[in-house]
């Protein structure tokens, strides 16, 4: 039975248990140096924290038990993120996995496919990346021109992906191919899981405004996915694609993100935005505001109530705080943290941009939420 | 307390909004008849008796619903004041509203026959009732502006999460409002509706409701924090108003159209609230 309410009492037991752990397993030098680690040691203290997080049972809290996890519900998992947030805990590498690949093939996948990549998942042994987008599809998704054509055994791979994260550390992809050219719209696509490492897949990172290399286009020549790879029915792949971004844009990746404008609105208070408190309390209250609206949207979800609405808000929500963030950051001139905040002022202008872009999510609330026809 | 409401909060949400929007006649009208109706219904007193349940997170639901009908009736106070003072049953469904004092003067913000008018304490005082005029300046939430001294802290955390949630209520309507302007008014040969810049004005405004709907929850959680929650609520759901007026366009900015009613009681609301730390 998994908590539903956070005033039961087994909810703070199970807080207690969180922080301690927490506490104890952080590695020292994320504790001690975050702000002044490189790109590669951040890195490494994710892969790190990845398999800390997979050996002390925290890494499928929400996942059933018969797949490694611990059948536990949102409130567990939010109760870790809430904990591992007051930690200033990194955010893990596998997490693509945890949350989109595996709950995806627990909910729509075969029972081979649940045995053959969900404890690999949650080790974070293998790396997943999500192939959805394509220069001619972003926000219009369902126009993706990937093309999986049928072969004997399974399907062969032709196309492009793009801004496909962590494709060059991948094991797997998540893909969203195109599967007919005669049926009609959302019907014409399949939802494939394929091999990154073999032939014909050509991975090419794009360098990013941060710097960084975190998302790459991915060329498919002729790559072989088996009939076995194929999520949900042939040319259904639309409505598996959803469940995914219905995982990406709920209460968890929400809470990850909570981890991060915690440290950063922290940092403000703490150090940098000296000269403008006021404006600084203002982001306090907007992440303390987030957490709420978390916490909310994810007791509602445990009771099994309408919360399909919270995930845009929350998106939006997360984005725009972090970007704020960030923005007065940089802001602040703060000269002891001024590469931090470049870096991190940089990296926030992807958020409004993925996970379906804030104008989507805007419209998704009026046409879906507020119900307004076009 | 749960985040989440209990069968009784929804069940006394939906009666007391089916009778509101049954019998208000204008929104800003106080109106003893519809307060008669919720009493003998006896929806005044649930919350005195502990038997029902009814916690606070319940009576935010309440007042939600209230607030989509600005000073119609004392409801939000009569249902606070059941849970924190000994009164009896017929001084509880005479609807109970808060005093204020200005000066020496104690005044009655709701003005009604046979209301009866407590101050912080929750004694029954001699008050002079206000003019209908005045009253749209005064809401029941002077309870905690004049008495500020005889109101303990957690009374006042309560009813901050209370108000809140009233203007939450206020910003539904207005969301529904202009919602429903938006399907109808049309503008170079199509209705605004299809305009994405008035799309995304919707949207805005939804997603300021719903943190303002969290902060009142949260306020109810915080007691240490209310004073900020109130703060923050009651700005989200103006900045929700202030987008639905901007959909209306001149129409919007009009007395006649009337979401200055809802409006005006958030700006007092916070005004009186700020006020109290
Ligand atoms: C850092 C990063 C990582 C990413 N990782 C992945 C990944 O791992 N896997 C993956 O598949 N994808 C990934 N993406 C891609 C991301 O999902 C897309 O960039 C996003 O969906 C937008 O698509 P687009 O870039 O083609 O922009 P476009 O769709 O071309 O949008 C351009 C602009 O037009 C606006 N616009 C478009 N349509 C509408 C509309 N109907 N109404 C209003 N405005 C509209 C957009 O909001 C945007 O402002 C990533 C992107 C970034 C930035």
């Amino acid at each position: 039975m998994s908590i539903t309410r956070f005033d039961e009492p087994a909810a703070a037991e199970f807080r207690a248990d969180v922080a301690t752990w927490v506490r104890d397993a952080l590695p020292k030098k994320w504790q001690t140096s975050r702000a002044s680690l490189t790109p590669d040691e951040v890195q490494q203290a994710q892969r790190e924290w990845d398999a800390a997080l997979h050996t002390a049972g925290y890494a499928g809290l929400s996942w059933p038990s018969e797949y490694g996890g611990r059948g536990f519900g949102p409130i567990e998992e939010l109760i870790y993120y809430e904990e591992s947030s007051r930690a200033n805990a990194p955010d893990g590498f596998g997490r693509i996995g945890r949350v989109l690949a595996g709950p995806t093939i627990i909910a729509a996948g075969t029972e081979a496919q649940k045995a053959k990549y969900l404890p690999r998942i949650l080790d974070a042994s293998e790396i997943w990346c999500q192939g959805f987008s394509e220069p001619g599809a972003g926000s219009d998704l369902a126009s993706v021109t990937t093309t999986a054509k049928k072969v004997d055994g399974g399907y062969l791979v032709n196309g492009q992906k793009i801004w496909t994260s962590f494709a060059q550390y991948s094991k797997r992809c998540l893909m969203l191919v195109k599967t007919s050219s005669d049926l009609p719209r959302h019907h014409n696509l399949s939802f494939l899981l394929l091999d990154m490492e073999q032939e014909g897949v050509d991975v090419r990172p794009i360098r990013q405004i941060n710097g960084e290399e975190e998302f790459s286009e991915v060329f498919f020549t002729d790559v072989f996915v088996a009939d076995e790879d194929l999520v949900g029915e042939e040319h259904e792949g639309w409505r598996v694609a959803m469940t995914v971004l219905s995982n990406e844009r709920g209460t968890t990746e929400a809470a990850t993100r909570l981890v991060e404008a915690t440290a950063q609105i922290d940092l403000l208070n703490r150090c940098c935005a000296s000269n403008s408190r006021l404006d600084a309390a203002r982001l306090d209250d907007r992440r303390e505001l987030l957490r709420w609206h978390i916490l909310r949207s994810t007791e509602e979800k445990a009771a099994e109530l309408d919360w399909f609405q919270a995930g845009s808000i929350l998106k939006v929500q997360w984005s725009e705080l972090i970007q704020d963030s960030t923005r007065l950051g940089l802001d602040s001139g703060c000269s002891v943290h001024r590469d931090y905040w470049r870096h991190h002022y940089l990296a926030s202008k992807a958020m409004s941009i993925y996970s379906g872009t804030n104008e989507i999510q805007r419209n998704i609330i009026t046409d879906r939420v507020l119900r307004v026809a076009r | 307390m749960s985040t989440v409401v209990e069968e009784v909060g929804t069940l006394v949400a939906e009666n007391v909004h089916e009778i509101l929007e049954s019998a208000a006649g204008s929104p800003a009208a106080p109106n003893a008849k519809i307060w008669s109706v919720l009493a003998e219904g006896g929806w005044g007193t649930i919350s005195a008796d502990p038997e029902n349940g009814m916690e606070l997170r319940d009576i935010l639901e309440v007042a939600r619903i209230s607030g989509r009908f600005p000073y119609s009736t004392p409801i939000v106070s009569t249902l606070l004041a059941g849970r924190w003072f000994e009164l009896d049953e017929e001084q509880l469904a005479a609807g109970v509203v808060p005093a204020l004092r200005r000066g020496t003067e104690i005044v009655a913000p709701y003005y009604s026959e046979g209301v009866m008018v407590v101050d912080g304490s929750g004694a029954p005082v001699e008050a002079a009732p206000l003019s209908v005029e005045s009253f749209s300046l005064l809401t029941p939430v002077a309870l905690l502006s004049g008495a500020t001294a005889e109101i303990h802290g957690s009374q006042l955390v309560e009813a901050r999460a209370a108000y809140v949630a009233v203007a939450v209520g206020c910003a539904d309507a207005v969301i529904e409002q202009s919602v429903a302007w938006a399907q109808t008014r049309e503008q170079f040969g199509q209705p605004i509706k299809g305009f994405q810049a008035v799309r995304h004005h919707l949207a805005d405004a939804h997603i300021a409701r719903e943190q303002a709907w969290t902060a009142a929850i949260a306020a109810a959680h915080e007691p240490e924090r209310s004073a900020r929650w109130a703060r923050q609520g009651f700005s989200l759901v103006r900045t929700a108003i202030e987008l639905g007026i901007q959909v209306h366009g001149g129409v919007g900015f009009t007395w006649e159209v009337g979401i200055q009613h809802f409006l005006n009681q958030v700006i007092e609301l916070d005004s009186i609230l700020g006020e109290t730390q």
